[in-house]
Order: C-alpha cells, then structure tokens, then sequence
C-alpha cells in the first residue's frame, strides 16, 4: 500500500517535472517575465483532488527543487517558490472550504496567487517598484491560465479516479 | 450556506482582478503619450546609468557571474539587443520609448525604466521665470 503511493507520487513528480522543464523551452507568449501556461500546476491541483494536501506539497517542493536544477537558473528557483507556495496556500484552503467543489474556481485562485508571488518576489529580488507596472497583464493571464489548468486537472481527476488512482485507503481495497 | 457566499466572495474578487486589470491596462496604454527623455537602468536596485535618449549609443553593463546585457539607444527608444539570459526576454521586450511599463531581466537583475518627462517640467519652471 505505502509502496504504490511512494511509486506513484513519485512518477507524479517526474510528469510534473517534465511538464515543467518542457514548457521552459516553449517560446513566451507574451514579452513579459512570468506570463506562461502553468502546465506543472495541474499537478499540483491534480493531487489535491486525488490525494491530499501533504503529498500536493511535497511533489510542488519537489518538483520546482528539481526544475531549477535542470533548467540550470538559480534565480528562478526563488520565483518559483514564492509563486508557488502562495498558489498552494490558497488553493489547499479553498479547496477546504469548499470540500473538493468549484475546483476551476479554486485553480484560478491559485494561478492569481501564484502571480502575485511571484511579483512579490520580483520586488524583493529587484527592488525596483517599477515590476507593479506588469500586473495588470499578469493578473489576466493567470484568469486565463488558471481556468485551462482547473479544467485540465479536473477532467484528469475524474478519469484517473476510474482507474483506481486516488486515495483508496478509504475503499480498504489491496 | 457559508459555503455559497465564499463562492460569491470568490466570483466578487475573481471579476474585480479582471476589471481593474483592465481598466489598469487600458489606462496604462492610452495615459502617456509623451516620449521619455531619459532611461534609468538599475541593476540589483541601484541606480547605475542614467541615459539620454537623444543621442544614440551602445553600451554593456556586467552583472554577477559574467551576466551581461547589451543595451542600445535609438531614434529616441532604449532596448537590450544581446543578453546572457537563457530566454532573452529582456531583448523581446523591444524598444521602449514612453510609458511607466519597464524592460526587466530577472537572471541579471537588470531594470531600465524611462525616467518621466522631467526635463519638459523643468522648462516649465524656467518659462514661468521668464515671465
């Protein structure tokens, strides 16, 4: 039992990762540091609505460890986790209150969160006021993203669950 | 119950990102039509170069662990046309001429902000002498 769910958050982590080294190599959409799909957020949302919220954050550190490593930029690592440990937060509150409904709503809570952070962090890192000016196209692009993303992860929760992934601790099944 | 109005509460705040964004955006674009004089680049927050866009030049600045980027003025815009970054998303800003929305490189820590009109405020003041 302990072993499938080490193996299968341990692949988790390696699609999550591979997402997210992936998109790394995509061209930006728009001129703008920070505005990308969030494709390795599915992930993250994804095991919330399968498993729980401690293994939906032990993957995230995980993978964004392991993704500034090998996308080989030591400052991304500081954008990502501040992006990403406010879009958690969020999301594993709301997906909380909620009790596991409108988790497209939640995903794009998240993705907005996830925006804020890193602009926080881009504020922190620059000291330069002038990073608030990037907003605005942030703040949209994540409305965008983080609705594709909630439906994709969603959709994948439904279908996976059929399969048998999820927390099936529950069913007492072997 | 609660439930319902933390789903209004979260649809409210969802749909006011989205208006301010826009109305930000719009504003943002439509507000400054004057071009800059000058470019402010900061590099890790501090002032390093102050620049006329008047006069056209090409110049280099070194960051840490032999980050670089190579910053150019022209026809009264500044922009980054080589870059050590990985993404050169500093160089697919473009050339900026006005406007608060500045060229960052996060890897170098680069910021190059056109300095509002200050020089159109001085003149100002020396006309209001003058007279």
């Amino acid at each position: 039992m302990k072993t499938k769910k080490m193996v299968t958050l341990g692949m988790f982590t390696a699609v999550a990762l591979t997402i997210f080294v992936a998109e790394s190599y995509f061209p930006p959409i728009a001129p703008i540091p920070g505005i990308k799909m969030g494709l390795a957020n599915v992930v993250t949302m994804l095991l919330l609505l399968l498993y729980n919220r401690r293994d939906s954050f032990t993957v995230l550190l995980l993978r964004i460890l392991l993704g500034s490593i090998f996308t080989g930029q030591a400052v991304s690592f500081f954008y990502s986790l501040a992006g990403g440990i406010a879009c958690f937060c969020i999301m594993a509150v709301f997906y909380r209150l909620f009790r596991g409904k409108y988790s497209i709503l939640v995903s794009m809570l998240g993705a907005v969160f996830h925006n804020l952070g890193q602009i926080a962090a881009a504020l922190v890192l620059l000291r330069s006021p002038g990073v608030l000016f990037y907003l605005p196209l942030l703040m949209l692009s994540a409305l965008i993203t983080g609705f594709f993303t909630g439906c994709v992860a969603l959709g994948l929760s439904r279908r996976l669950k059929k399969l048998g992934y999820g927390e099936e601790e529950k069913e007492g099944t072997t | 119950m609660t439930e319902k109005r933390i789903l209004i509460g979260v649809c409210i705040f969802l749909s006011l990102v989205f208006a301010a964004s826009l109305v930000f955006l719009i504003f943002m674009h439509t507000g400054e039509d004057g071009r800059g004089s000058y470019a402010n680049i900061y590099q890790d927050g501090i002032l390093i170069k102050t620049v006329s866009l008047e006069k056209e030049e090409t110049f280099l600045v070194e960051g840490e662990n032999g980050g670089y980027n190579k910053i150019q003025v022209k026809d009264g815009s500044i922009g980054v046309i080589e870059a050590s970054c990985p993404d050169f998303l500093c160089g697919k800003m473009g050339f900026i001429s006005h406007g608060p929305i500045p060229i960052t490189c996060l890897p170098n820590k680069l910021v190059v902000e056109i300095e509002r009109a200050k020089e159109d405020g001085a003149a100002e003041e020396v006309d209001g002498v003058t007279y």
